[in-house]
């Protein structure tokens, strides 16, 4: 800035917010509207805060996010569907200085990757869990998940999901959150910018988790599907509040916190 | 204390310098999904019809540039990361 | 004088399963991934115990498909991994097999075959050749296949493995079954420990460097037509380079057994029987079953009236023989199941009938 300048009090624009470094160039292939796109900046703009980067090793899954290695510019390894838990605890074991982040959708984790995600949560793997959960499988067209609510309408379920027949949407993440190898399960969402703020809040608490070596960490995100729920983009985001209904939002476990270790 | 702020207190219509805008934005990114429309307290966005960008879509513009607070909710929301919000130019 | 004689090399008894796990160890295992089933829970006890005092990794996993996919995380950054089953379990991990072959991750697999199918016995069997050997999960890939017939050959193959998994990047085999995992032999153990190989495609945090992906997806035809052609090429070149077999008694053979693992042993008695009653039977035994020796196999068809293939199943590698001979030759088949191992003279009987049969024909003509 010249002393004219300053003297004509105009100073040189700050970037309050921008793309975060970690995003790779490319356009995304997600749906206009899409949570994973919010998702995966979101871990951008940590994992480059936290300075992360270069000893990050993530698992991807298979769902519409299967190609996140495209888009977060770190080292990845793809995962069979539902198995990133497994292959997570795998490169944590062996890389005791890595930092392990997975992410998931809730047809990989919540449905085939049942067993993977519990026993990997109940040993207290040093790894954080990223749970989108839009309540269908995207990638293959809109089908049913376990975590569908009750009455929704997908190619799978067409008239409705009926509890007699497919049960009821299955709370993960509070049932891990009652192992105590669990340190830290929350669950925010998309819903609003508020809500965005403060899920970021949440991923943030996830990652300081496992670098304190404290134990296992997810974070589930209430996502919106505009394709598959059938609905515009705002509309999906509207509808979060409905979902937050079966699925409610907040921080079930803390224990560094409830251990005063702040 | 923002520009818009002090120029309505002022009853000036006061028109930032064209060599800043509070918001920056890679049209080319965006999908059009109006979820920064719905985000934005100032409504100071809407999609640029008059303009199909390479994937196919609307880009959003913005319309208002006075109006804009660099409140930063829009890149909040987006799901391209397409928003570059700059601070409010401060006045000496 | 006294001349001094240097001392005996130490033979120690080992079983089978056992002296596996120790010869991983001894190769630099870095992390061992595994599930109890019989017939090989104590390679799973003896690394349980073995590894954490070395500091090394041992984990039993929730199941057999976590451990293939623990083992896919580990080695996909880079480290000596082993997991080991038996058949059931071995049919989980076909999908990781698949995937760690797609995405060129290197391991060692140790299968302990059992009777099948299905939840079948815990007894001895043979009867997942054709699992291990045609690729136990979906897409067109090969694993190579070693099949040790005693307890200080699988000693020796073990090294081999991890080396022939890091030089070509690709899962091996080592194929056994339950009498090999469980028996008790004195061996004196040639472990070896297979330098590190320098890769530059692990992932392990991106420092320094642009970041790495470990997959198999490939959308695009053009894209995955080039990456299979690629992985055929590698299949190549281990087919040109890594056939092993040995014969025995094979210079002067009318007949010949071709078998492996126990059944090899099994038909190492049987020929020497046969010797001693005026047959001469040798055997061609078939140390890697991927790549299969087809050429020597199919030279041995031009000199010999017949083969006899023995196999404890109802018949699988007897194909891959038939193959390799093209015509040349008879191929007759011997086998158990259920876990009933042959005897030597069920296996002398089958060979006096070869032998009867193809001079009969012999006569006619």
């Amino acid at each position: 800035m010249t002393i004219r300048e300053a003297a004509r009090g105009v100073t040189a624009p700050r970037v309050i917010a921008g793309r975060p470094a970690l995003l790779t160039d490319r356009s995304t292939h997600y749906c206009p509207g899409c949570g994973h796109g919010v998702v995966h900046r979101l871990i951008a703009e940590l994992l480059g805060d936290l300075h992360l980067a270069d000893r990050t090793i993530a698992v991807a899954p298979v769902g519409c996010a299967v190609f996140a290695y495209d888009y977060l510019d770190v080292d990845w390894i793809e995962a069979p569907h539902g198995r990133a838990p497994a292959v997570a605890t795998g490169v944590r074991r062996v890389r005791p200085d890595a930092f392990v982040l997975m992410y998931q959708g809730d047809g990989d984790l919540a449905s085939i990757g049942t067993a993977e995600i519990v026993h990997a949560a109940a040993r207290g793997e040093r790894i954080t869990a990223v749970f989108v959960n839009n309540g269908i499988y995207g990638m293959t067209g809109g089908q049913m998940s376990p975590t569908t609510l009750l009455g929704d309408r997908t190619t799978s379920s067409p008239t409705g999901r009926d509890a007699r027949a497919s049960g009821y949407p299955l709370l993960i993440t509070e049932m891990l959150a009652l192992l105590p190898g669990v340190a830290y399960a929350a669950r925010g969402t998309l819903a609003d910018a508020g809500s965005i703020g403060k899920l970021r809040a949440m991923l943030r608490r996830a990652m300081d988790v496992q670098l304190r070596g404290a134990g296992f960490a997810i974070v589930e995100v209430l996502a919106n599907c505009p394709v598959g729920w059938g609905m515009t983009a705002q509309e999906s985001i509207d509808h979060l509040q409905v979902v937050a209904e079966t699925y409610p939002v907040g921080v079930m476990v803390d224990r560094l916190k409830a251990a005063g270790a702040g | 204390m923002t520009v818009a702020l002090k120029s309505a207190q002022a009853g000036a219509a006061a028109t930032p310098s064209p060599a800043w805008v509070p918001l920056a934005i890679a049209g080319d990114r965006c999908k059009g999904c109006e979820l920064c429309i719905g985000a934005c307290p100032h409504g100071v966005l809407a999609l640029d019809t008059a303009v199909v960008n390479p994937l196919g879509y609307h880009p959003i513009r913005l319309i208002d540039a006075v109006g804009c607070t660099s409140c930063a909710l829009c890149a909040r929301v987006c799901p391209d990361a397409v928003f570059t919000v700059f601070a409010p130019r401060k006045e000496a | 004088m006294a001349i001094e004689t240097p001392a005996a090399p130490e033979r120690i008894l080992m079983k089978g399963n056992e002296a596996i796990a120790e010869a991983a160890i001894q190769a630099g295992c870095d992390a061992y991934f595994g599930y109890p089933i019989t017939p090989q829970a104590e390679l799973l006890e003896w690394m349980a115990r073995r590894m954490p005092e070395l500091g090394r990794v041992f984990l039993q996993a929730e199941s057999e498909i976590a451990a293939i996919n623990m083992a896919l995380g580990a080695a996909a950054t880079g480290a000596r991994v082993m997991v080991s089953s038996s058949s059931p379990g071995i049919s989980l991990m076909a999908e990781g097999m698949s995937y760690m072959a797609a995405s060129e991750v290197p391991m060692v697999l140790v299968d302990i075959m059992r009777g099948g199918p299905g939840l079948g016995s815990i007894g001895p069997a043979q009867g997942d050749y054709l699992q291990m050997v045609k690729g136990h999960g979906h897409g067109d890939y090969r694993t190579p296949v070693l099949a040790p017939s005693s307890i200080a050959e699988a000693i020796q193959l073990v090294p081999d493995a991890f080396e022939m998994a890091e030089r070509y990047r690709t899962p091996v085999v080592i194929l056994a079954d339950g009498v090999l995992g469980q028996a008790m032999e004195p061996v004196v153990p040639a472990y070896r420990t297979p330098p590190r190989v320098e890769a530059d495609w692990v992932v392990n945090g991106a420092a320094g460097r642009r970041p790495r992906v470990v997959k198999s997806l490939h959308l695009q035809p053009e894209e995955l037509e080039a990456h299979n052609q690629h992985l055929q090429a590698k299949y190549r070149a281990i087919q040109a380079a890594e056939v092993r077999w040995t014969g025995e008694l094979l210079e002067d053979a009318e007949v010949a057994v071709v078998a492996y693992g126990t059944a090899a042993r099994v038909a190492r008695t049987a020929i020497r029987r046969a010797r001693e009653g005026g047959l001469r039977a040798g055997l061609f035994r078939p140390i890697s079953l991927w790549p299969f020796p087809s050429t020597p196999l199919a030279e041995l068809a031009t000199r010999v009236r017949g083969l006899l293939v023995v196999e404890l199943s109802a018949g699988q590698m007897v194909e891959d023989v038939r193959l390799a001979v093209e015509g040349r030759t008879p191929v007759t088949f011997h086998g158990r199941t259920g876990g009933m191992v042959p005897t030597p003279d069920e296996v002398l009987a089958a060979l006096r009938r070869l032998w009867a049969v193809t001079t009969a024909q012999e006569d006619i003509r």
